[in-house]
C-alpha cells in the first residue's frame, strides 16, 4: 500500500513531464495538465503521510541498478525525508499556480518547457529525499541543475543570464568534489567488501571518518577522510548556502521567475541541509564534531549577515532572498549542535522556511506581475486596496520573521535551546538576529501594505484572484497551526527518527 | 568454441573477420552498383550501407559468442575488446550513414560557392528563395551517395581491424584502410575551406603514417618480429619505436600536439562525415591503443608518463581553446579534443592497473561519447544548413547561429540540450557515468594530479557547453528576424531522427547505466592475452 502510493506519487510528475511534450502547441492545455498533476501529486504525498514509519524506514524500492559499480536503486521513506517530500509537493503546486498566471500560453513550446522543467525538478527532488544509495542521490541531486538553469535563463528578470550562469557554475563547482568523494568512497568500500558499495546504510557502518589513509597530492600529504568530508561539505554548503558561499543566491532568487524562486528557496536549498543531516554528518561523525565549531561560527555569521543585508535591500525579492541566507544559517547551526532540540528545530525550520518563503515569493510575484517593478517603494497601501490578502500575507511574513505562535518561532527557539546547551556563547551572539529579522520583515510589510501607495501601483492593481487569496491564506494557516502546536503536527512525528539519526552520530 | 562448431551455422562464427568481410562486401557492392542506378535509386544507397553495417554488427555478436579466440596465426584477436570496439565503431558508422542518407547539403552550397564567390560579397541579402527550397537536401549532381557509403564502409572495416589486430604491421595497414577513405570524404564539400582542410589532413596524416612506419621499422629491426606480444619495452630502441608508432595513433585521436588538423576538418566536413570522424575514427584509434595495452605486456613507467603527459595538455588545450571559440564547428572540434584527453586518462590508468580495469573505463567513455558527438554533429548540421545565409561565408558560422533554435524546433533543442549535458558530464545522462568511470580508473591508478586536472577541466567544459545551451534557448536575433523566419528551411528529417535517437539513448543510459557497464564489463573478462 505504502509502496504503491509512493510510486504513484513519484511517477506522476515524471509522466506529466513526458505528457507535456504533446502539448507543445497548446499552452492552455499544458497549464491545465500541470495544475491537475501538481494537485494530484500533493494529494498522493499527503495521503502517503498516513503510512510514514515513526522510526526507521520503509523501503520503497531496492533493486540492482548498476551491478558493475555495486550501485542499487534504493529509495526509502523516512519521517524527516517525508517532511521534505511534502514541502516539495506543496512548493511545486504553489510554483505551478504562480506560473499559470505569469507564463504566457501564446508561445506553446516555451510554456510546455516551463512546466516540464518544474516537473523534472519535482521528480528529481523526490529522488533526493528518498534515495539511500549515494550514486542515486547524486544523480537526483544534479538532475535539478539544468531545468533550474533554464527556468532562470529563459523566464528570469533583466540580469537573468548572469544569475543563471552564476547559479550553475557555483553548483557545479560544489558538486564536482562531492562526485569525487562519492567515487572514492566506493573505491574504499571495494577494498573492504571486495566490490564497490554505495548503499548509505552500509557505508555508514564502514566509518569512513576513521580511515587512516593519506594521499599525496602534488607531493603534499593529505588525509583521505578530511578530503572526502570536505567534498561532501562543499557541495552541501554551497547549496544551502552557508555564508560566505552564498553569493549566487541573491542573484538567482531575484532574477528567477516566481515559480523558480518558490522552488529554489522552498526546496532546492533544503537539498543541502538534508544532505548535510542525513548523509555528510552520519558518514563522518567524529570529523563533524571536530569541525563543528568552525561551521557553527560561519552559520552565526550567515544569520547575522543575512539579516543585516536583508534589511538594507530596497528590492522586494532581494530582501526575501537575503532573509533565506539568514534562516538557512539557523538550520546549519542547529545541525552542528548535535542535540535532539537542534535537529528537531532544524528540520522544522527546513519545512517552515520552505512554506513561508515560498508564499512570500508567491505574494511578491503576484505584486510584480501587475506592477512590473520590484522596488519596495513601487508598491504601498495594499492594506486598503486589498485588506484580506494583506492580512494573510502579514501572517506569512511574520511567520517568516519567527514571531511567537508561528512555525518559524517553534523552530528557531528549539535551535536556540540546542545551541545554548552546547555553545552558549554562540547562542548569545545569535540573539540579535531575532530583532533583525523582525525589522526587515516589518520594513517589507510597511512598504507593501502601509506606505502611501505608488500611483502606478494603484492604477495597475486589477483586483485579486481567488486562488491568490486561497494560497496565501492556506500557507498562513498552516504556519500558524504548526506554530501553535508544533509537537502534535511535526515534532512527535519526526522525533523518533531524529533520535535514531543522532544516535548514529554519537 | 566446440559447441559453436556443432551447430548449424557454427562454421560462420569461426570466421573471425566475418564483420569485416560483410563491411567490405557491402562497400564493394554499393560502389559498383551506383553507376548502374539512376540518381533517385542511388540516393538510397546509404541506407543499404547502413543495413550492411547492421548485418556486420550482428556478425560481430555472432563471432564474439563463439568465445575468445584468435585467427590468422594469432594476428587477429576475436575477443571481448574486439567485440566492444566493433560494437561502438560500427554503431557509430550506422548512425553516420543514416544521417548521410539523402543529405549532402553542403555540396549544394559548394556548387554555388564555386559559381559565384563574388556575387555573394556584392549582394549579401539574396532572398532565401523558393529555388533553393527545391534543391534543398536532395543530392545534387556530382555527389555520389554510393561513393560516400562505400568509403565510410571501407573505413569502418579498417577501424574494426584496428581493435582486433595484435600485429604491428596489420595495425598500420588497418589504419591506412581507415584513413584513406577519409581524405576524399573531408573534401566532399568542394569548397575552398573543405579542400584546405582536406589537404592539411592528408599531408599531416601521411607524415604521421611515415613516422609510424619508422617506429615499426625500429621495432622490427631490433626484435625481428611484428607481434605486440614480443615487444620488449625494456629495450630503449624498442621503446622509442613504440612511442613513434603510437604517435600515428595519437594523430588520429587528435591528442595535443597532433591535433592541428582537427578543428579545420570538423568545420569543413559535412555533418555525417564529421560525425563519423569524431566518433568512429576516434573510437577505432582507441581500439588500437587498447589492444596495445592488452597485448603489449607490462608497460614501463615512462610510457604511462608519456600518456599522462599527452592527456593533461590535451585537456587544457581542448577546453581552453573551446572556451573562447566563437565558431561553432571549431568549438565542436576543440571540445572533441578535450574528450580525447579524458579518454587518454583511461588508457594511462590501464597501463598502470591490470589492462582490463582502465580499458573498461575507456570503453564506457567511448560508448557514451559516440552517440553524443554524432547527435551533436547532426544538430550542428541542421543549424548550419537550415538558415538562408550561406554557411560557408565568413562570420556566418559563429555560435550565435544557435540563437532561436528552441523557438524553431523545440524538440531538437531539447535533444541538443541532453546531448550537451552528456558532453559536459552532467547527470542524468550517459556522459556522467563516462566521467565517473574514467575518474575512478585514474584514482585507482594513483593519478591524483591528473584527476585534479581533469576535474578543473570538467568545470571549464561545463562553462562552454552551458553557453551553447544558453544560445539554444535565447531569443532569435531581432534584426531581420522575420526575414530569417521566412528563410528557415525545414531541417533534414534524418539528421533530426539521428539526433533525437542519440538523445534518447544518452538519457536512457544515464538513468539505467547498467546497459552501458554490464556488456562491457562482461566482455572484458573474455580477452585474448
Amino acid at each position: 500500500m505504502t509502496v504503491t502510493l509512493a510510486r504513484l506519487a513519484f511517477l506522476l510528475p515524471a509522466v506529466t513531464l513526458l505528457l507535456l511534450g504533446f502539448f507543445h502547441r497548446r499552452g492552455e492545455a499544458a497549464k491545465r495538465v500541470s495544475v491537475v498533476s501538481a494537485a494530484l501529486s500533493l494529494i498522493a504525498v499527503t495521503a502517503l503521510g498516513l503510512h510514514v514509519p515513526q522510526n526507521g524506514m520503509t523501503v520503497l524500492i531496492d533493486a540492482n541498478w548498476i551491478p558493475a559499480l555495486g550501485a542499487r536503486w534504493k529509495m526509502v521513506l523516512t519521517a524527516p525525508g517525508y517532511l521534505m517530500l511534502w514541502v516539495t509537493a506543496f512548493s511545486t503546486l504553489l510554483a505551478v499556480a504562480a506560473s499559470v498566471r505569469e507564463i504566457s500560453a501564446e508561445k506553446g513550446p516555451a510554456c510546455a518547457l516551463h512546466f516540464a522543467a518544474l516537473f523534472l525538478i519535482q521528480t528529481a527532488l523526490y529522488g533526493v529525499f528518498t534515495a539511500r544509495d549515494l550514486l542515486l542521490f547524486f544523480l537526483s541531486y544534479e538532475t535539478v541543475l539544468i531545468p533550474m538553469y533554464l527556468l532562470i535563463l529563459i523566464w528570469g528578470g533583466r540580469k537573468r543570464r548572469y544569475a543563471a550562469l552564476k547559479f550553475l557554475l557555483f553548483t557545479i563547482f560544489g558538486s564536482l568534489p562531492l562526485f569525487v568523494s562519492i567515487m572514492i568512497l566506493g573505491v574504499v568500500s571495494a577494498r573492504v567488501y571486495g566490490n564497490m558499495v554505495f548503499d548509505l546504510d552500509i557505508l555508514i557502518k564502514l566509518r569512513p571518518d576513521l580511515l587512516a589513509t593519506t594521499l599525496k597530492i602534488f607531493s603534499l600529504p593529505v588525509t583521505l577522510k578530511g578530503l572526502l568530508f570536505a567534498g561532501f561539505l562543499l557541495a552541501f554548503l554551497v547549496k544551502i548556502p552557508l555564508w560566505p558561499l552564498h553569493t549566487w543566491l541573491p542573484d538567482a532568487h531575484t532574477e528567477a521567475p516566481t515559480a523558480g524562486s518558490i522552488v529554489l528557496a522552498g526546496v532546492l536549498l533544503k537539498m543541502g541541509t538534508y544532505g548535510l543531516a542525513v548523509i555528510a554528518l552520519p558518514l563522518f561523525p567524529s570529523l563533524a564534531r571536530e569541525w563543528a565549531p568552525f561551521f557553527s561560527v560561519l552559520a552565526v555569521c550567515g544569520i547575522l549577515f543575512g539579516a543585516l543585508a536583508s534589511y538594507a535591500q530596497d528590492d522586494a525579492k532581494r530582501l526575501v532572498a537575503y532573509s533565506s541566507v539568514s534562516h538557512m544559517g539557523f538550520v546549519v547551526l542547529g545541525l552542528f549542535s548535535f542535540t535532539v532540540e537542534g535537529y528537531l528545530g532544524a528540520f522544522l525550520q527546513m519545512a517552515a522556511h520552505g512554506v513561508a518563503t515560498g508564499v512570500l515569493f508567491y505574494f511578491v510575484g503576484a505584486l510584480y506581475r501587475r506592477r512590473h517593478e520590484r522596488k519596495l517603494t513601487s508598491f504601498g497601501d495594499l492594506a486598503t486596496i486589498e485588506p484580506a490578502l494583506t492580512g494573510w500575507a502579514g501572517v506569512a511574513a511574520f511567520a517568516s520573521a519567527a514571531l511567537p505562535g508561528t512555525a518559524g518561532f517553534a523552530a528557531e527557539i528549539l535551535i536556540f535551546f540546542g545551541v545554548f546547551s552546547t555553545r552558549p556563547l554562540l547562542a548569545f551572539l545569535v540573539a540579535p538576529a531575532v530583532i533583525l529579522s523582525a525589522s526587515y520583515m516589518l520594513k517589507f510589510f510597511r512598504f507593501v501594505a502601509f506606505e502611501e501607495a505608488d500611483p502606478e501601483f494603484r492604477r495597475r492593481w486589477d483586483g485579486i484572484l481567488p486562488e491568490e487569496l486561497f494560497f496565501v491564506a492556506l500557507c498562513a494557516i498552516l504556519l500558524v497551526v504548526v506554530g501553535v502546536a508544533p509537537h502534535g503536527t511535526v515534532y512527535s512525528w519526526i522525533r523518533p527518527a531524529i533520535e535514531g539519526l543522532l544516535g548514529g552520530l554519537r | 568454441m566446440n559447441g559453436a562448431v556443432g551447430s548449424g551455422m557454427g562454421w560462420l562464427s569461426s570466421v573471425g573477420v566475418l564483420p569485416e568481410i560483410v563491411l567490405i562486401g557491402t562497400a564493394l557492392f554499393v560502389m559498383s552498383t551506383e553507376m548502374l542506378l539512376g540518381r533517385r535509386q542511388a540516393s538510397r544507397l546509404p541506407m543499404l550501407g547502413a543495413l550492411g553495417a547492421i548485418l556486420a554488427l550482428l556478425a560481430a555478436g555472432h563471432t564474439y559468442r563463439a568465445g575468445p579466440y584468435s585467427v590468422f596465426l594469432g594476428a587477429i584477436a576475436v575477443d571481448g575488446w574486439t567485440a566492444v570496439m566493433r560494437g561502438i565503431v560500427i554503431g557509430a558508422g550506422v548512425l553516420a550513414l543514416i544521417s548521410g542518407h539523402h543529405s549532402h547539403p553542403l555540396a549544394a552550397w559548394a556548387s554555388r560557392a564555386t559559381k559565384g564567390e563574388e556575387e555573394k560579397e556584392c549582394e549579401p541579402e539574396r532572398d532565401g528563395g523558393s529555388g533553393r527550397e527545391e534543391e534543398s537536401f536532395l543530392p545534387p549532381e556530382g555527389t555520389a551517395p554510393g561513393e560516400f557509403t562505400g568509403l565510410i564502409l571501407l573505413s569502418l572495416a579498417g577501424l574494426t581491424f584496428l581493435a582486433a589486430s595484435r600485429d604491428l604491421l596489420i595495425t598500420v595497414i588497418a589504419l591506412e584502410l581507415a584513413s584513406l577513405p577519409l581524405y576524399p570524404l573531408v573534401v566532399r564539400a568542394r569548397t575552398r575551406a573543405g579542400v584546405e582542410a582536406g589537404v592539411k589532413y592528408f599531408l599531416m596524416g601521411a607524415t604521421a603514417s611515415a613516422v609510424m612506419l619508422f617506429g615499426l621499422s625500429l621495432i622490427v629491426g631490433v626484435s625481428g618480429t611484428t607481434r605486440y606480444a614480443a615487444v620488449r619495452f625494456s629495450n630503449t630502441d624498442e621503446l622509442l619505436g613504440i612511442l613513434l608508432f603510437l604517435s600515428g595513433l595519437f594523430f588520429k585521436i587528435a591528442a595535443v600536439p597532433f591535433h592541428a588538423w582537427m578543428p579545420d576538418a570538423y568545420e569543413a566536413a559535412p555533418a555525417p562525415v564529421g560525425a563519423f570522424m569524431a566518433a568512429a575514427v576516434k573510437a577505432g584509434a582507441f581500439g588500437a591503443l587498447g589492444r596495445i595495452v592488452i597485448s603489449g605486456g607490462a608497460a614501463p613507467q615512462v610510457l604511462t608518463l608519456a600518456v599522462i603527459g599527452l592527456a593533461a595538455p590535451t585537456l587544457f588545450l581542448g577546453n581552453g581553446a573551446a572556451l573562447f571559440q566563437q565558431r561553432l564547428g571549431r568549438l565542436w572540434g576543440y571540445s572533441s579534443i578535450s574528450h580525447t584527453g579524458f579518454l587518454l586518462m583511461g588508457i594511462a590508468a590501464s597501463l598502470q592497473l591490470s589492462a582490463t580495469g582502465g580499458l573498461v573505463a575507456t570503453a564506457v567513455y567511448l560508448a557514451a561519447y559516440v552517440p553524443a558527438v554524432i547527435g551533436g554533429f547532426c544538430i550542428l548540421g541542421i543549424i548550419e544548413n537550415s538558415s538562408p545565409e550561406d554557411p560557408l561565408a565568413a562570420g556566418k558560422r559563429s555560435v550565435d547561429r544557435l540563437k532561436g533554435f528552441f523557438t524553431r524546433s523545440p524538440f531538437l533543442a531539447v535533444a541538443f540540450t541532453i546531448t550537451l549535458a552528456s558532453m559536459a558530464g552532467l547527470p542524468p545522462t550517459a556522459g556522467f557515468w563516462a566521467k565517473l568511470s574514467v575518474f575512478k580508473a585514474a584514482y585507482e591508478a594513483g593519478h591524483i594530479g591528473l584527476l585534479l586536472v581533469a576535474l578543473f577541466n570538467s568545470l571549464m567544459a561545463a562553462y562552454y557547453y552551458v553557453r551553447m545551451i544558453r544560445m539554444t534557448f535565447s531569443d532569435p536575433e531581432t534584426a531581420g528576424g522575420e526575414e530569417k523566419e521566412a528563410g528557415w528551411r525545414k531541417p533534414p528529417m534524418l539528421y533530426g531522427i539521428v539526433a533525437g535517437f542519440s538523445a534518447i539513448v544518452l538519457l536512457a543510459l544515464g538513468i539505467f547505466p547498467a546497459a552501458l557497464f554490464d556488456p562491457i564489463v562482461t566482455a572484458m573478462k573474455r580477452i585474448v592475452l
